[in-house]
């Protein structure tokens, strides 16, 4: 499926990929607004969710202007805790790092609950070439596995399948015909899954929050598979993005409340799970082993920035969720791992290439992101940041020249003059009759799919009539 | 009252009639109206595609020809956001910045201008119809402007206004937006229009000139009913026909 | 290769000291729950959990556990040794020729094989119908995550009513094991064609059996 999705290319080529699927259209339409709707169900249920939404901003802004200090003391009080840490800078290291510690060890299965930051850093690749086999157990992260697609959602990675596509795919890994029922793909699915959980020899996961006062991994998920691979092999691994931390628990309270109502509409996720290092002599199960990979991947160049508050995420997908273009195309126009308001944000500022600063321009900076956003990043204006970013560095030459000739054109009301005649000429010449093709550059592309309203005798208010 | 009309470059060189019904709206109010014949543009449209310096060009060109005492009324909730939100931040290091913010201040939108600072609900009355207004995300988001627009319309007599499912919803203009990606911008155009349709809207009334053009552009390219009016022309008509109304009477 | 050090001196090049904020003072913002038990149970229920609210009398939780285990399909049950546990559950399940486990004992693969996993709780939460659970013994992570249905014993006393509330009793009272997780209802996702399924990895079945102290009569929140 991903093989259409073109990313040396345009987001207009994707974009023109996507609004060719109708199906994918309808699945990413229909759960979106599901998400939503559920969204703004359950924030009612908060005595004030819009001051809360300002203390998770201040909190996130206060761990982030001293994340050095709380970097410092999550190693000081993992370490305590019986954990390991280990500091990546960049992509490559954090993967091999997590290749060692199963090769080091004999181990050939592994078994990963959902992070994004694993996909960004290519784990997944970097497990396989080394020998060990991986599978997703998140249910949409292993049907997009089984297909080959990378997530097209932070939270909902298989939201552009629909049930039927699910069960061709898992008919045509089985063997054999699967129904066309939800209930029967997430049994077989589960058993599958069951007898991987119980026999890995690593389990990944990603991090929800890291609490460095105290020693403290906060993973949910709605699925339990976070809890099985935490829970079951004997050596687990954690990866986070370094900017995932908060200080305390009153700071977590405050954060899943958040996390949980914003992403799907959850007055809590259905697990959450704090863990304090590897299991204790004194317990009976747990793994012997507990490593957290800390990632920077590109990080710190958006910290002490102008873009710094797209650091806040908590990667709830709201954003996405109330994102018109969003809700046309889904993720895989975007990028391979983020899309939506907060991919278009942060895939510039990760990788510097003209196809990722192209993607701020993939918003009518309607501003609906900012609003839904629970920590209050301001996405549209990061975008219109990030346009000057682009106009600056990559927009063409055409571009450039354009912009140039229309604000000579329109810098005051003597140029403005002529072009003004230009245009009632061309509404005499036309009779002011509308157009459904205009056979003029750049503005020809507006009927692209719209008639265009006509050209004026007179450029004033006047009646047209 | 003295008031300065600008019905902005989109009214001026494609919806002349947004700026004439502003005006007869305006004056029926008892407002005395000046249109600043020498304003071109606000800058948006470079500002949003990060030309800085292009829109600057533009703003700075136009910002004299703004430049009075009383209110500054435009034709848009999307260049009132830009005068009202940006500018600030266009100008700021200028040497225009202080004349920029004093007509910053004074921008008000056409349908906030009546109701909130002149207090007049115009009333009206029309042959009886079904429409449904169209909330521009700078009017709704930027402005915060969502009930004003519908107090106008709802004072007219014999129109029905219904509420669109969606109503929160972009309909894909996003200025150069609906020409970097015209397809994408259509798609979003097409939803808008099949809400309207489905809640049976004879026509729908917007306050941004822009999706106006992007939202009865699609239409007309569909071949679909669905006409797309000013929000002053349509109140202006109602004014129209209500003085006619009382005159029989 | 970075250290440690070096990558937070990175970090630290980052960040400007004059901009350095202050955590800020987390006022209550918590929402009020009134009438803890019930709405307990009418957050339970909404999120596809069975909630059972019943008096201490032995009669009362038998019937409970009878139905629960009746319902519940073949195999053995999966017991931790908390105190909360009630008594009755063992004469319920050789009532039923089952097989009780006590945990820890046996072995992952019996541990997986059992119908049922029963344990107790550290705290339950009103405000969400959550229980919170430590792993340290007599718990344990296995016996809430690996059977198909899962029921905790609650005394009403750990009702605490929001998760701000639960989360300043696991700063302050800090249990000593390696997870504590909060359980909010069954396993369930959407990931299949955006519909609704339960107990994908985790158990599907969720029962929490609040016990009051006071004497009073069954009820099954949300049956009939």
């Amino acid at each position: 499926m991903t093989g259409s999705y073109d990313y040396a290319g345009s987001f207009a080529g994707r974009a023109g990929v996507a609004l060719a699927d109708p199906k994918l259209r309808a699945a990413v339409a229909s759960a979106t607004s599901r998400a939503d709707g559920n969204r703004l169900a359950v924030l009612e249920s908060l005595a004030d969710a819009e001051s809360l939404k300002d203390l998770a901003a201040e909190i996130r802004d206060a761990v982030l202007s001293r994340l050095d200090v709380h970097l410092d003391m999550l190693a000081e009080t993992w370490e305590h805790n019986g954990g390991r840490i280990f500091f990546a800078a960049g992509a490559r290291d954090a993967s091999d790092y997590v290749a060692r510690l199963a090769t080091d060890r004999g181990i050939t299965s592994a078994i990963k609950s959902k992070s994004m930051v694993s996909e960004e850093i290519g784990l997944n690749e970097t497990l396989e070439s080394a020998g060990v086999d991986v599978v997703e157990t998140d249910l949409g992260e292993y049907i997009i596995q089984l297909a080959g697609d990378p997530p097209s959602h932070i939270i909902a990675p298989a939201i552009h399948m629909s049930k039927a596509d699910v069960a061709e795919l898992f008919s045509q890994s089985e063997g054999r015909a699967l129904p066309e029922d939800a209930p029967a793909l997430m049994a077989y699915a589960r058993a599958k899954l069951r007898e991987r959980f119980l026999s890995a020899g690593l389990g990944i996961s990603g991090v929800n929050f890291a609490v460095s006062e105290e020693g403290a991994l906060c993973i949910v998920t709605n699925e339990g598979n976070a809890r099985m691979c935490t829970s079951l092999p004997p050596v687990h691994v954690a990866v986070m993005g370094m900017e995932r931390v908060v200080g305390n628990f009153d700071e977590l309270a405050v954060m899943l409340a958040l996390l949980g109502r914003s992403g799907t509409g959850q007055k809590l996720t259905q697990y959450t799970t704090l863990l304090f290092g590897p299991r204790r002599a004194s317990e009976a199960d747990g793994p012997e082993e507990s490593h957290l990979v800390v990632v920077d991947a590109g990080r710190t160049n958006i910290l002490g920035t102008e873009y710094q508050e797209a650091l806040r995420c908590i990667r709830c997908g709201a954003c996405l969720n109330v994102c018109p273009v969003y809700r046309q195309v889904g993720g895989h126009a975007y990028d391979p791992v983020y899309s939506g308001p907060i991919g278009a944000v942060i895939n510039p500022l990760l990788h510097d290439s003209p196809q990722a600063a192209e993607l701020a321009h993939a918003s009518t900076l309607c501003g609906a992101c900012t609003e839904a956003c629970p920590v209050r990043i301001p996405l549209d204006d990061l975008l219109l940041r990030l346009r000057r970013d682009y106009a600056a560095r990559h927009a063409s030459v055409t571009e450039r020249a354009l912009y140039a000739a229309w604000s000579r054109a329109w810098a005051g009301p003597r140029r403005y003059g002529a072009f003004s005649a230009l245009g009632s000429l061309a509404g005499r010449l036309t009779g002011e009759r509308s157009f459904k093709r205009l056979p003029l550059p750049v503005l020809g592309r507006w009927t692209k799919g719209r008639s265009f309203p006509g050209f004026t005798r007179s450029a004033s208010s006047k009646e047209k009539r | 009252m003295r008031v300065t009309l600008w019905p902005t470059c989109l009214g001026r060189q494609l919806f002349p009639g947004a700026g004439a019904a502003a005006r007869r709206v305006l004056t029926r109010l008892g407002c005395e109206v000046d249109e600043p014949r020498a304003a071109v543009c606000c800058g948006q449209p470079a500002y949003n595609s990060g030309h800085t310096a292009d829109a600057y060009r533009v703003a700075a060109g136009t910002l004299p020809a703004l430049e009075d005492d009383g209110p500054l009324v435009l034709c848009s909730g999307s260049c009132t956001t830009m005068l009202a939100r940006h500018w600030d931040d266009l100008f700021s290091g200028s040497e225009l910045a202080g004349r920029a913010a004093a007509v910053s201040a004074r921008a008000r939108d056409f349908a906030s201008f009546v109701v909130r600072d002149l207090g007049a609900e115009p009333r009206g009355m029309l042959e009886p119809c079904v429409a449904v207004y169209h909330d521009s995300c700078h009017m709704l988001r930027s402005l915060k402007e969502r009930d004003e627009p519908r107090r106008l319309l709802a004072s007219i007599e014999g129109l029905e206004l219904r509420e669109l499912t969606a109503p929160e919803r972009c309909c894909g203009f996003g200025g150069t937006f609906s020409l970097r990606y015209p397809e994408l911008s259509s798609a979003m155009a097409d939803e808008k229009v099949d809400d309207a349709l489905e809640r049976g809207a004879e026509f729908f009334c917007a306050s941004d000139l822009g999706c106006l053009m992007q939202i009865a552009g699609r239409a007309g390219e569909r071949g679909v009913g669905l006409p797309g009016r000013y929000i002053a022309e349509v109140v202006d008509q109602a004014q129209a026909s209500g003085e006619r109304g009382a005159d029989d009477g | 290769m970075t250290s440690r050090a070096e990558f937070i001196a990175t970090v630290r090049g980052r960040l400007d000291d004059s901009a350095r904020k202050e955590t800020p003072d987390i006022a209550e913002w918590s929402v009020t729950v009134p009438n803890g038990a019930e709405r307990f149970c009418a957050e339970l229920l909404a999120i596809g959990g069975h909630p059972r609210l019943v008096g201490p009398s032995s009669s009362e939780l038998r019937a409970v556990l009878d139905s629960i285990l009746e319902a519940a399909g073949p195999g053995p049950v999966l017991v931790t040794d908390e105190d909360a546990i009630p008594h009755e559950l063992v004469p319920a399940c050789e009532a039923e020729g089952r097989e009780v486990i006590r945990w820890p004992d046996g072995n992952r693969g019996r541990w997986a094989a059992a119908a049922v996993g029963v344990t107790s709780c550290l705290w339950a939460i009103a405000e969400t119908g959550s229980v919170v659970l430590a792993s340290s013994l007599p718990g344990g992570r296995a016996v809430s995550l690996l059977p198909p249905v899962f029921v905790c014993a609650a005394p009403r006393a750990r009702l605490v009513a929001t998760t701000a509330e639960a989360f300043r009793l696991i700063a302050a009272e800090r249990p000593d094991c390696s997870n504590v997780v909060i359980v909010t209802g069954p396993s369930k996702s959407a990931d299949i064609g955006n519909e609704l399924v339960q107990g994908v990895h985790g158990p599907g079945e969720v029962h929490v059996i609040l016990i009051d102290e006071a004497p009073r009569t069954i009820r099954v929140a949300g049956d009939g």
